[in-house]
């Protein structure tokens, strides 16, 4: 099966420029080297830190970040070599929910406006446009009576929703969520997810679903993919990612995940130290410095992304180790 | 009023405790230019020497409007209009605004949400925590930093020495919580209100720095207020838990019952709602997450009898019109609901 998108070896580097004159100090690798897919109709999870590259990898895959290497195919097209006008045509197909629903709706803009602007972007007539955003504000729990309001008069989670259907106009294949609901609260939350795996259902869409919560994700998404100062550290199915984590900070990850369960509330399993700059990342693996395993061929080599299961794919020097021995993996960090 | 327990942790009940800080009937109002906001409305609550009370609800409940007014720092146009704080057996809502200022800081200390912003960025470190001993104290400046470096080196900053020179932005965000705990604890207070201190950091951080409040607070004995919207952190960090919604207080009992066997629909509701790993969620026989229909009133406005009853699966009709009271239905454990047993107000 051909993935929806094919996304290999990309790069996304920031130069850095320091001093008076602004000379070149260095280079942030914000995404370096990123492969991965997401096939039709499945949630594939993005998770890591904040700083990790994970949202600006999502950017990247829209071109709205040009990359500075690897390649982006999408429903079979390579989207790198697009010109402006095909890439607008393709960004039909693929649509971006964003974190802040307050911060990403023009407030100036009546709901209405800003669900159907894509459907003037793209030379639709008036008449579908209306027909068009009814449709969709009913398709996400609103109604057509909504188009005429501004997005004050909207709670957090209705414009939420709002942003949900502005992704959906035109009936994209691929959505890209970046946090899309870390800034509501709990209650509207569920709400929401709900929404989105029912929306996933209906029209088949496939999510790049970007998220720090990992309880969130076990329930949402099919895989997972781990990201850490830029690249992909461990990508597995949901089941196998939560019940053998290969890589220690995925391990770590899940430990320092504050939980409700009553069996796991009592863990006080804390990963040391700090993610480093990705400035000047550390030499070897990146994760090195704050891995309790870490031997020395970690400091001295970036370990390569080894599949050692169908679908998990781990960049640990020791993941053998761990896979062929799981209750080993079973967290010894820390305390 | 509140009954005082044993914490789960600690399964000999002891003879109960008198609570240090005590809040009753509180109740704070946003006089704005639409009408009152009644953001706290009848709220008690209570925190016994060396426990950790939890205080969760979502945005809008009242959590950190009364934390603040335990401080007296209501921000206008919020004020305080009736209750009472009990404090080491003294009414706060009564003090001067001196006898306030020198019960700040000292008695009564303070973690932001934000350590970015609740730094001042024009003074150094050493600068900004050595004021508070040299006006609270009386010490000398040397005196001042000295402490300040022996309290940085505990709450796990290394080389405080260089640290009493740098400015916050020359910190990371779990750096600057860290010299944030350390202000709160230069003059060993007896409560540390923690609003949200980890809401702004990385899961990784968060663990450390929750696992840093759970080790000073055991080593001070300090009681600890903990405020925050995330159950897993109060899961992880509370001794009893008060759930807030809409400016009053549903229910109050130990962590260990509110996850186990909470009472109020409310709490109930809200668990459900909270994806879990563990609970093996399989693809095809996946469920829904059990939601809470409808959002939070409008405290303009509330609505009357108990604020929870348009979105209560069990209201029944004298829901709408009785305002519930708090009343204990097991030791230690209140909730407010009529149909649980409590006591209303007819409106």
């Amino acid at each position: 099966m051909t993935p929806l998108l094919d996304v290999a070896d990309l790069a996304v580097h920031f130069p850095v420029f320091r001093g008076p004159l602004r000379r070149k100090a260095g280079t942030v690798r914000a995404v370096d080297g990123v492969s991965l897919q997401v096939f039709r109709g499945e949630t594939l999870a993005l998770v890591g830190e904040s700083g990790c590259g994970k949202s600006t990898l999502a950017r990247a895959v829209l071109r709205l970040q040009e990359p500075s290497a690897g390649q982006l195919r999408f429903e079979g097209q390579d989207l790198l070599r697009l010109d402006r006008r095909a890439m607008k045509a393709a960004r039909r197909r693929m649509r971006m929910v964003f974190q802040d629903p307050h911060a990403s709706l023009n407030p100036r803009l009546r709901a209405g406006e800003i669900v159907g602007e894509a459907f003037d972007i793209h030379g639709c007539t008036r008449r579908e446009r209306d027909a068009g955003v009814a449709e969709l504000l009913t398709l996400v729990g609103l109604g057509p009576e909504h188009a005429a309001r501004f997005p004050h008069e909207f709670s957090g989670g209705q414009r939420q929703r709002i942003g949900i259907a502005r992704a959906l106009a035109l009936h994209p294949s691929l959505v890209v969520c970046d946090e899309p609901v870390s800034a509501l609260d709990v209650s509207v939350q569920a709400q929401i997810v709900n929404l989105l795996m029912e929306l996933q259902e209906r029209l088949g869409l496939s999510y790049l679903f970007i998220s720090h919560d990992l309880h969130l994700v076990e329930f949402i998404a099919d895989r997972v993919a781990v990201m850490y100062l830029g690249r992909i550290v461990e990508t597995a199915p949901i089941q196998s990612l939560y019940a053998a984590p290969l890589h220690p900070y995925t391990q770590a990850l899940l430990a320092a995940s504050p939980s409700i369960d009553p069996d796991r509330r009592h863990q006080h399993v804390v990963p040391d130290g700090e993610v480093p700059s990705p400035l000047s990342p550390p030499s070897g693996c990146a994760f090195h410095p704050r891995c309790p395993f870490a031997i020395a061929n970690c400091r001295a080599e970036m370990p390569p992304l080894l599949t050692l299961a169908p679908g998990h794919d781990v960049r640990c020097w020791r993941a053998g180790e761990w896979a062929a021995a799981p209750q080993r993996a079973a967290i010894p960090v820390g305390s | 009023m509140l009954s005082t327990l044993a914490s789960a942790a600690d399964p000999t009940p002891m003879a109960a405790p008198k609570p240090l800080i005590e809040v009753q009937d509180l109740k704070v109002h946003f006089f704005t230019r639409d009408g009152v906001v009644r953001a706290v409305d009848g709220v008690d609550y209570g925190v016994n020497p060396g426990e950790t009370l939890g205080i969760v609800g979502e945005s809008g409940s009242g959590k950190t409007v009364s934390s603040l007014a335990m401080l007296r720092l209501v921000p206008p146009p919020a004020r305080t209009v009736g209750g009472r704080i009990l404090f080491e057996g003294e009414d706060l809502l009564t003090r001067t605004p001196k006898q306030m200022a020198a019960l700040r800081g000292r008695r009564i200390a303070m973690i932001f949400q934000n350590p970015a912003t609740s730094l001042n960025p024009i003074y150094s470190i050493g600068a900004q925590l050595s004021e508070i001993l040299v006006w609270h104290e009386k010490a000398s400046r040397r005196q001042a930093e000295e402490r300040v470096a022996e309290l940085l080196n505990l709450v796990g900053i290394t080389d405080p020495l260089t640290r009493l020179r740098q400015f916050p932005h020359e910190l990371s965000g779990g750096m600057k919580q860290r010299v944030g705990i350390a202000r709160a604890l230069l003059c060993n207070p007896a409560l540390v209100l923690a609003d949200e201190p980890t809401t702004a950091l990385d899961v990784t951080i968060q663990a450390q720095i929750l696992e840093l409040l759970a080790d000073l607070q055991a080593r001070f004995h300090m009681s600890m207020v903990l405020v925050t919207h995330d159950m897993g952190v109060v899961a992880r960090m509370a001794n009893r838990i008060t759930v807030m919604y809409a400016g009053r207080v549903c229910e109050t009992a130990d962590a260990a019952t509110i996850f186990s066997a909470p009472q109020h629909p409310y709490t109930r509701a809200l668990l459900e709602s909270m994806p879990r790993i563990d609970q093996s969620y399989s693809r095809g026989a996946r469920q829904k997450l059990p939601t809470i229909a409808g959002r939070p009133p409008n405290l303009l406005n509330p609505p009357a009898g108990c604020r929870f009853h348009d979105r209560c699966p069990e209201a029944i009709a004298d829901c709408r019109r009785i305002l519930p009271v708090e009343t204990a239905i097991a030791p230690g454990h209140t909730v407010s609901c009529i149909r649980r047993g409590s006591p209303g107000i007819a409106a």
